[in-house]
């Protein structure tokens, strides 16, 4: 079926003006022109973030637009970029072979597997940056998307790092009307997993979208029922960053995989319960090239110890701004010597 | 000087992000990294994103150079377009242009898009250098080719088909239905093929030949082990199976390097 691009987000940006109208938050529009700028703003059309209506509401009618603006979205833009080229898609390159291949050994899988959870990062964390950028230079301001994910030291923690304006549409207009935490402890659990697993639905209709959000909402449930300080309270802070990405990448597992079948296939390659294929042993010499090594460990260092663009960009001086274009002139040219590279969200 | 209330705000945090309150983040709850400023993250933006602080001349020169990454491209391509024809109305990238319809369709707009690609002396200048650096200097191989080692070029369609799941497997088959509603099968689709041609009289011959990497694998792979297991025949696993099901088929297939 022909659907049309960001169709799901179309649909998040009008549910959320009808509610928020609904409920006495904001005022209807009464200029359809108005509201279709709202329900189809280009920046973030395709793939988010999700604005809330009532917070842009007031930006459609008076916003102003200065220079410091214009700038400051040409720094978020260029990172964005480079984002983008420089980490998400040579990630993607190793993700792509080593989740299409037949079978896999156990080291190109964890290779494979962090690939994917630094690729989808960068390019998400990445698109969110350039629509940042581009509504900054038409005046308008969006929240922050992304708070240093992979820092997340529980999975609640990592839901109020990651796709911030999906779990805050999720809580606001599912969580809470269908009951929230106002009941027994085993009713909110039961109304997280309701809630992660239909967040997992709407990336797509297929099992493994449902695993991924079934395994999201379980974590939150089991987290929640180990009260405030949690179960990985006692442990060191390293430990508890490393327990949620690991449990984290695994999830990325079902939302990579395709097919339910191919996600436990690489999960069982992942954790040596598989032999692999005799040719299996080709695929090593197609991810570790210079490059991608390269790549995958510049990713993890700006994933843990690298400043976020908003921090980075909030005193912009002349080496920042040299960075800026040199790493976004790079990734402009690198980009003109590959072939389509559509951002993971477009699908959903 | 007493700092502003502003950028006391923007200040990093010095403590740590307090433990989450809720499973999953309210709108008026502050982002991890900024829980120091208790403000919700739709005000925690506006007041970040509303107080940059530029050295002066950085933000006149971001917009500059941005609108200059922009034209610059297609600057050039007049400039060098104008150079070689003379005239404007002789410039290739006005006549790209002017080929498409009043009302173009998708195909139209991405012919238009591939010319333009294809034509830009931007690219043509970039894309051997590039791919250059790409590929010797840090053994990336480009969109057609993988790197291997001495350096031994393997087409990537070769490898992905070698390393790939088994072509013959029934889900593989049907998603190959469901995605591009030709014949899965193969098999099916040469016997088919050979009845078409039988009807007109002519003979078919099948022969089966095994890709570069599944022979010569060793090229590809890394450590000691695996270049071991990849010196042997290396094929794709659906492919003896194929071969078995084509010689039942009564078809002549010649066998190359053990297959």
């Amino acid at each position: 079926m022909v659907l049309p691009l960001g169709i799901s987000f179309y649909t998040f940006q009008a549910l959320s003006y009808t509610i928020d109208v609904y409920r006495g938050n904001a005022e209807a529009m009464a200029n359809f022109i108005d509201f279709s700028c709202f329900v189809s703003m280009f920046p973030h059309l395709v793939a988010g973030p999700i604005l809330k209506f009532s917070f842009l509401a007031d930006q459609l009618k008076n916003r102003r637009l200065t220079s410091d603006k214009f700038a400051r979205g040409v720094a978020f833009f260029m990172m964005g970029v480079a984002k983008k080229v420089l980490l998400a898609n040579p990630c993607g390159k190793i993700a792509d072979t080593a989740f299409d291949a037949g079978s896999i050994q156990t080291l190109d899988a964890w290779f494979g597997s962090f690939a994917y959870s630094f690729q989808i990062y960068f390019d998400f964390s990445g698109y969110s940056d350039m629509a940042i950028g581009l509504g900054l230079m038409f005046g308008f301001v969006f929240a922050k998307n992304f708070d240093s994910p992979y820092l997340a030291q529980s999975i609640t923690d990592f839901w109020r790092r990651w796709h911030i304006s999906l779990s805050t549409w999720l809580r606001e207009y599912l969580y809470i009307p269908i009951g929230g935490n106002k009941g027994a402890l085993s009713r909110t659990c039961a109304n997280l997993i309701v809630t992660m697993l239909i967040g997992g639905l709407w990336h797509g209709a297929s099992w493994n979208f449902v695993i991924w959000g079934g395994l999201h909402g379980g974590m939150l449930a089991f987290e929640r029922s180990q009260g405030r300080k949690g179960v990985y309270h006692n442990l060191p802070k390293l430990v508890r960053i490393a327990l949620t990405f690991l449990i984290v990448t695994i999830g990325w597992v079902f939302f990579r995989g395709g097919t339910l079948r191919g996600s436990v296939q690489y999960l069982g390659a992942m954790f040596h319960l598989n032999q692999p294929f005799p040719n299996a042993a080709l695929i090593g010499g197609l991810i570790y090239k210079p490059y991608y090594v390269l790549s995958i460990l510049t990713a993890g260092i700006v994933v843990w110890f690298g400043t976020q663009t908003w921090d980075w960009s909030q005193q912009m001086t002349w080496p920042k701004t040299a960075t800026c274009f040199a790493l976004g002139w790079v990734a402009l040219i690198v980009l003109a010597t590959q072939e389509y590279n559509p951002f993971i969200y477009f699908i959903f | 000087m007493r700092p502003s209330t502003e950028y006391r705000l923007l200040r990093r945090p010095t403590t740590q992000a307090p433990l989450p309150k809720y499973s999953l983040p309210r709108y008026a709850d502050p982002t991890p990294s900024a829980a120091h400023r208790k403000l919700p993250r739709e005000e925690e933006a506006d007041l970040a994103l509303k107080n940059t602080k530029f050295t002066p001349g950085t933000r006149q020169t971001l917009i500059a150079l941005f609108l200059l990454t922009i034209v610059a491209v297609p600057l050039v391509q007049l400039v060098g377009e104008f150079r070689a024809a003379g005239s404007i109305s002789r410039l290739p990238m006005i006549s790209i242009f002017k080929s498409l319809p009043w009302l173009p369709h998708s195909e139209d707009l991405k012919r238009v898009e591939r010319t333009l690609e294809n034509e830009s002396l931007v690219s043509q200048w970039l894309l051997p250098r590039v791919q250059y650096l790409l590929t010797v200097l840090l053994g990336a191989g480009n969109e057609q080719v993988y790197l291997g080692h001495d350096p031994w070029l393997f087409y990537r369609a070769d490898v992905d088909h070698v390393i790939g799941p088994p072509f013959l497997d029934p889900v593989r088959m049907k998603h190959r239905l469901q995605a591009s509603r030709v014949q899965p099968d193969p098999i099916k689709a040469i016997v088919d093929f050979r009845n078409q041609l039988a009807a007109r009289g002519i003979d078919l011959v099948v022969l089966p030949v095994s890709v570069k990497p599944s022979v010569e694998g060793e090229m590809l792979a890394v450590s000691n082990a695996n270049r071991t297991q990849a010196s042997g025949a290396l094929p794709n696993p659906s492919f003896n199976e194929f071969k078995a099901r084509l010689e039942r088929e009564k078809y002549a297939c010649s066998i190359l390097r053990g297959f």
